[in-house]
């Protein structure tokens, strides 16, 4: 198996897809602001999985120091895989009065994916091989009074990551696009209400896995958030701006 | 700063339901801002809920879930030694572990608890006589306190703070790793032995005289049976497997049935219990088998979510310990006025108990246990489970807080002699007590 870039291997989702791969026999590089916890991660990985795994230091406000996530090849052997996790929901409400909260769910969510998107566009393109995967949201489907801030940002991300497939279309290296449904994080802890629309990150994870794994560019995790947002997309506009969602 | 959800909450008996601001840290470094917030007045780890009363329970405060800290962190495969964080289930460690050829060294009666709270509660297996609590089996832990600084406690360092935090009941502050040695184990399966006890006489001489023979022991009790009856039981002795069969350390089958939702009260009552008793007696008589070592020690664990057979008034699960010397003359006492106020029990579990150890408010100490589980229908239960502890007291034995919802503070004292010394560890690492839980509060823990 090859190795996989997790950048922002703390958030729940990027935790159980590092337990999806490692299962794989996948080694792994775990990125992140909080590398204390990442070793925490790492050792519970090898021990559980006989897999390699290395911690590197991640802040997604340091533009200047992103490239070295590229450089510091761990067990001096490419990388064959990117995956990038990190996020930031903010407040929609002080986003709405406050631009530096709104730059702040911009910054995490879209300037930074553009800043590590590309740098990992060019190693693997460099190499002609490889994958690389964003977490995207339905969110990004259509701007809703209580996050449109987060969700424009993953719509960014979204139109970015399909001009970035194009641009790859004829190399060996494929961009995913995961559009996920609402799963149990620290994102959602105590904002949504636990029941049978949200999903666990441990599913989530194995569907993200095996979706890059069988070929795909975009699909939703779990499935059925395609026909929910097929039916909130089909609700004309002069109706949906009235709508509380 | 991390958000909480306000729900209701209660101990695996799901009665006395408490209102509580509930966190999940993901991290060590998030458990750690817990402690400064404004908005907590008091906190308390909180495992898998696998406690009965209200021991990890702090309603009105903040009950902080240490579940997702369930990492491990190192593993010699030479010593067995594993460090782990606190939130591992000993599920997880039995599923990582146990191909391997490692088992636990001591293990209750269900495998869905964290290790936290194993220690929390200095929990005991059916092999307490020989083995000891869990504590015999770790080595040390790191303890985060109030004032956010994190100590290793060991029998070395900082014993008095070790001690106080095995069966201290999660109000020294925040276990996040522990060091814990596994043992080896070439099978998963268990040799196990069932004897057919007359009646509870007959039952306790039967542990005495099989003591030194079998590892393991426990006795399910049929507390339906009175007279000459009283007591009768089946034991079930057990030894690892002699003949290491290949292809047996594997973990066993996921959870065969799931009681989907809570059924009526009274759907245990006596018929139902009876019935269910005499099929056990007539299958379990006596013989001897290989088992697989989930079914042995972990039978409960066959039904995910058995506690909502006793619908939503829930139920109360009673242990306690009594010497050698008093556990004839009191459990038979106890055994009488349930079946005086007919409170069937639909558990029974009797079980023999080696050598106090040195947790200042842990459970075990010589003589034997029974643990019971009773319906729960309010006050009624209640008076009848503090009459039980008078006789629980005048027969020098103690209640088991991991179970406890209804101890009164003055028994309480009488039962934990060492109490003082606690209190005097607590106030020096948490002098505002900012770890409380409701069960704390109710035995006044923290009152002189
Ligand atoms: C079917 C069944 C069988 C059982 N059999 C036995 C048995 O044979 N022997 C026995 O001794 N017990 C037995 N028990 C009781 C059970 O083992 C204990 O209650 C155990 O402590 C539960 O662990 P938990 O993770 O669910 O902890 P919880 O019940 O969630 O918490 C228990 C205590 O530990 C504290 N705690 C939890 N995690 C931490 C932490 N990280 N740091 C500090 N404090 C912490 C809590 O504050 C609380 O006081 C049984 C329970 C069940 C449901
Ligand atoms: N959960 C959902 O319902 C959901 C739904 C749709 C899409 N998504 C997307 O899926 C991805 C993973 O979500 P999740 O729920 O697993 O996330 P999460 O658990 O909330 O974790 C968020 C992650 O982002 C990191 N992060 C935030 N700001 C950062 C910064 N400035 N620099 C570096 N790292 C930063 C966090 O690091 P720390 O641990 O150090 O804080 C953490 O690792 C995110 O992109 C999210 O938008 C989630």
């Amino acid at each position: 198996m090859g190795s996989v870039l997790i950048v922002g291997a703390t958030s729940g989702i990027a935790r159980a897809i590092a337990v999806s791969f490692a299962r794989r026999k996948w080694d792994l590089v775990l990125a992140g602001r909080d590398t204390a916890d990442l070793k925490c991660l790492a050792a519970d990985l090898a021990i559980r999985f006989g897999v390699r795994t290395a911690v590197r230091a991640f802040e997604a406000d340091a533009y200047e120091s992103h490239h070295l996530l590229f450089e510091d090849e761990p067990w001096g052997v490419s990388l064959t895989g990117v995956i990038v996790c990190h996020g930031y929901m903010g407040s929609q409400n002080e986003a709405e009065s406050s631009i530096k909260e709104a730059r702040k769910v911009i910054d995490v969510n879209y300037s930074s994916y553009v800043s590590v998107l590309h740098l990992a566009a060019s190693y693997l393109g460099e190499r002609d091989a490889g994958f690389i995967c964003a977490l995207a949201s339905v969110a990004a489907l259509r701007g809703r009074q209580s996050n449109y801030m987060y969700g424009s940002a993953k719509a960014a991300l979204v139109t970015f990551l399909q001009g970035l497939r194009s641009r790859m279309a004829r190399s060996q290296v494929r961009v995913v696009t995961v559009l996920l449904g609402v799963v149990d994080t620290k994102m959602t802890y105590g904002v949504v209400r636990p029941g049978p629309l949200v999903a666990t990150p441990e599913r989530v994870a194995e569907r993200v896995v095996r979706g890059i794994q069988s070929g795909r560019d975009v699909f939703y995790v779990p499935g059925f958030w395609y026909w929910i947002m097929l039916g909130i997309r089909m609700i004309p506009e002069r109706v949906f701006k009235y709508m509380r969602l | 700063m991390l958000r909480s959800v306000t729900a209701e909450i209660s101990g695996w008996g799901n009665h006395s339901r408490q209102t509580s601001e509930i966190y999940r840290p993901e991290s060590a470094t998030e458990t750690e801002q817990l402690l400064t917030y404004d908005r907590i007045s008091s906190l308390l780890a909180r495992g898998l809920g696998r406690s009965y009363g209200d021991s990890a329970v702090n309603g009105d405060g903040a009950t902080v879930l240490l579940t997702h800290l369930n990492r491990f962190l190192s593993f010699d495969p030479e010593t067995g030694v594993l460090e782990c964080e606190a939130g591992v289930s000993l599920a997880h460690i039995l599923q990582t572990f146990l191909p391997r050829g490692f088992f636990l060294p001591v293990t209750p009666g269900t495998k869905h608890v964290t290790v936290g709270g194993a220690v929390a509660n200095d929990v005991h297996g059916k092999n307490h006589h020989r083995d000891g609590a869990f504590s015999n089996c770790i080595i040390s832990f790191r303890l985060m306190l109030a004032s956010g600084e994190i100590l290793t406690c060991s029998r070395e360092s900082h014993p008095y703070l070790f001690w106080a935090t095995v069966g201290g009941i999660g109000l020294t502050g925040f276990i996040l790793t522990v060091r814990l040695r596994l043992v080896r184990i070439h099978s998963a399966l268990f040799s196990v032995k069932y004897l057919r006890a007359r009646n509870l006489d007959e039952a306790l001489e039967m542990f005495t005289t099989t003591e030194k023979e079998y590892q393991y022991s426990v006795a399910w009790i049929d507390c339906l049976k009175g007279g000459r009856s009283l007591g009768r039981s089946v034991l079930m002795l057990g030894n690892p497997a002699p003949d290491p069969a290949p292809e047996t350390l594997k973990p066993s089958r996921n959870p065969f049935l799931r009681i989907p939702f809570y059924l009526p009260a009274g759907t245990l009552n006596s018929a139902t219990i009876g019935a269910f008793n005499e099929v056990y007696f007539r299958r379990h008589g006596s013989g001897q088998r290989l088992v697989h070592l989930e079914s042995f020690f972990y039978p409960l664990d066959a039904i995910l979510d058995w506690n909502r057979m006793y619908g939503r008034s829930g139920f109360v699960q009673y242990q306690v310990v009594l010497p050698p010397e008093t556990s004839l003359r009191g459990m038979t006492r106890i055994l009488e006025m349930l079946s005086a106020a007919r409170a069937s029990s639909f558990l029974a579990v009797l079980k023999s108990l080696g050598p106090e150890g040195q947790g200042l408010l842990s459970f075990p100490k010589r003589g034997f246990t029974l643990a019971l589980d009773l319906p729960f229908r309010g006050p009624e239960v209640e008076a009848l489970l503090n009459r039980l502890d008078g006789v629980v007291l005048e027969n020098g034995g103690r209640v088991y807080l991991a179970k406890d919802s209804v101890l009164k503070r003055d028994v309480f004292r009488e039962m934990y002699p060492r109490l003082g010394q606690f209190q005097e560890i607590k106030s020096h690492v948490d002098p505002n007590h900012l770890f409380s839980s409701s069960m704390a509060r109710r035995l006044g823990i923290m009152e002189a």
